[in-house]
């Protein structure tokens, strides 16, 4: 830097700034000392991890609440009773409900093999008369005769 | 309680003038620049982790919260008023009063980019790196505006040198 630019430097160097009123320094001393800014202090949440790591404070309390509140004592517990299904025929007097006994269902199949071997062998004759129409035997005559025709 | 709080008391007491005076570049009134300045210390002692250079953070700080202040068109409306009913920018300078006067009217004529550096560099005592982050540009940028800030006051304040030098 040029010599004559050090001096005027000097020069303003020298001067003083305005000093701010004492009433600054008591306003942040008030601040910083009264716990004002202590409260504030408080760590601020800086960045993605931090707001991931509260969403997933917030999942599990969320969790939280619906466990606690499903399972606590006095809560009737409400358990669906399964629709029942029906098969719609052609007649509205037909419909046949699936809790029948006497149809070829899995829970009839079910509640015989609970009873007894036998129960499931009555009900398999049972079945077997009641809904397999009669098949011939089949050939191989019998299938070229078809293929054929 | 972070070690900023217990030395803000030095740092104001080592840079509070020199702030308030940055400050006043945008504020609109001495008081509206101590709000700035005490708002920088605030949010200084409030930032969990510490600056490094505590002086640029301040001045950053101050800057910031001026240009703020400065976007609200009340307080531009408020500036144009006031801005000369505010106290001298230093203090009296007994015997040498005018040539503060001088200086200050020379002041008064640099551009904001150039005000601002000299205010750092003469007052702040930072450096030309520490502007230069204060900025966000680079140290050779602030010393060409410094140099010129000051041949430019100095051509204010005494025409006839840069005469001779031209003649």
């Amino acid at each position: 830097m040029i010599d004559h630019d050090k001096e005027f430097e000097a020069k303003l160097a020298a001067m003083r700034p305005t000093r701010p009123s004492a009433d600054l320094v008591k306003r942040i001393g008030r601040a910083v000392e009264a716990g004002e800014c202590d409260a504030d202090v408080a760590p601020p949440i800086y960045g993605f991890a931090a707001w991931r790591a509260v969403a997933g404070l917030a999942a599990m309390l969320t969790l939280a609440a619906m466990v606690w509140l499903l399972a606590r004592p006095g809560t009737p517990v409400q358990i669906d009773t399964p629709p029942v299904h029906v098969i719609a025929g052609s007649n509205p007097t037909t419909d046949i409900r699936l809790t029948d006994p006497t149809l070829p269902t899995a829970g009839n199949y079910l509640r015989a093999m609970r009873e007894s071997p036998e129960a499931v062998d009555a009900l398999l004759q049972k079945h077997a008369g009641l809904l397999m129409p009669p098949t011939r035997d089949l050939n191989l005559s019998d299938l070229m005769k078809d293929t054929s025709s | 309680m972070n070690d900023v709080t217990c030395t803000w008391r030095d740092l104001f007491e080592r840079h509070g003038p020199a702030l308030v005076l940055f400050a006043r570049q945008w504020s609109a009134s001495f008081a509206d620049a101590e709000d700035v300045v005490q708002e920088a210390f605030v949010k200084m002692i409030r930032n969990p982790s510490q600056p490094d250079d505590p002086a640029a953070y301040l001045f950053t700080a101050v800057r910031h919260a001026a240009l703020d202040q400065l976007r609200s068109a009340a307080r531009r409306r408020g500036r144009e008023r006031a801005v000369m009913q505010t106290r001298p920018l230093f203090e009296s300078g007994g015997d040498d009063a005018a040539d503060h006067e001088a200086i200050e009217a020379a002041m008064s004529r640099l551009s904001d980019e150039q005000r601002e550096v000299v205010v750092m560099k003469v007052w702040g005592g930072l450096t030309f790196e520490a502007i230069g982050r204060v900025l966000d540009t680079s140290p050779n940028t602030v010393a060409s505006r410094y140099r010129y800030a000051l041949s430019a006051m100095r051509r204010t304040l005494d025409p006839e040198p840069d005469a001779e030098v031209m003649s």
